[in-house]
């Protein structure tokens, strides 16, 4: 087991497998390969990734289908494999206000471990798609 | 930065193998056409933009509340 300290989670311990490879990095991070998922009861259904290269870079992400029923991934996100895919939509805080990126969803593959973020050229979604939280106290 | 006046119908090369078209332009847009090799990467560059700002979103004052708030999102709706 490894350990990684974080400024957001403590120390993090994980197995080497439960890694995630990112061959080319995420757009912007094209340098940042290895990510780790972080998935906390309290902070469900958020699933932070997490950088094993730069431990202060987390990335806020929901399932893409928590946002969008029936959601489709990218056609051009061909899977090779043809394992299924899980797309995670990564958020944006702004303010007050929180978009989710369902246009450019970051697509896991659990059964090789390996990830990528898809950027079709055209798609239904929106880059910026509004969650309509909710305000007052947290629900139960 | 290298600029370089184009006309609609004009194209330039770039490294030998990617082609720039400027297929239309209007006074709000350009459409532009890219003929490159298929493992050549083109990206809007909003998504690099977008994932910058995204990566500074767990430092937002209201990330602490957003998982409880965000866990009352109703069902997924139809987009």
């Amino acid at each position: 087991m490894a350990q990684l300290a974080t400024p957001h989670f403590g120390v993090l311990t994980y197995a080497e497998s439960d890694v995630y490879y990112f061959p080319g990095g995420l757009p912007a991070f094209e340098a940042l390969t290895r990510f780790v998922l972080v998935e906390r009861p309290a902070t469900a259904p958020i699933v932070f990734l997490q950088s094993i290269e730069d431990p202060e870079l987390a990335f806020l992400t929901v399932p893409a289908t928590r946002i969008a029923a029936g959601y489709r991934i990218p056609e051009t996100a061909a899977s090779g494999e043809g394992g299924e895919l899980l797309p995670l939509a990564i958020l944006t805080v702004r303010g007050s206000e929180v978009t989710a990126n369902l246009r450019a969803p970051v697509l896991l593959d659990p059964a090789t471990r390996t990830g990528f973020q898809a950027v079709p050229l055209d798609s239904p979604y929106s880059l910026r798609h509004p969650l309509p939280l909710p305000g007052g106290p947290p629900c139960s | 930065m290298l600029v370089i006046r184009r006309r609609a119908g004009e194209s330039l090369t770039i490294g030998g193998g990617i082609e720039i078209r400027v297929l239309e332009t209007t006074p709000q847009r350009v459409t532009i056409g890219i003929v490159a090799p298929p493992d050549v990467l083109i990206l809007r560059n909003e998504i690099r933009e977008q994932n910058r700002e995204a990566a500074g979103s767990i430092r937002a004052p209201i990330a602490p509340q957003l998982a409880a708030r965000l866990a009352c999102l109703g069902p997924a709706a139809e987009i």
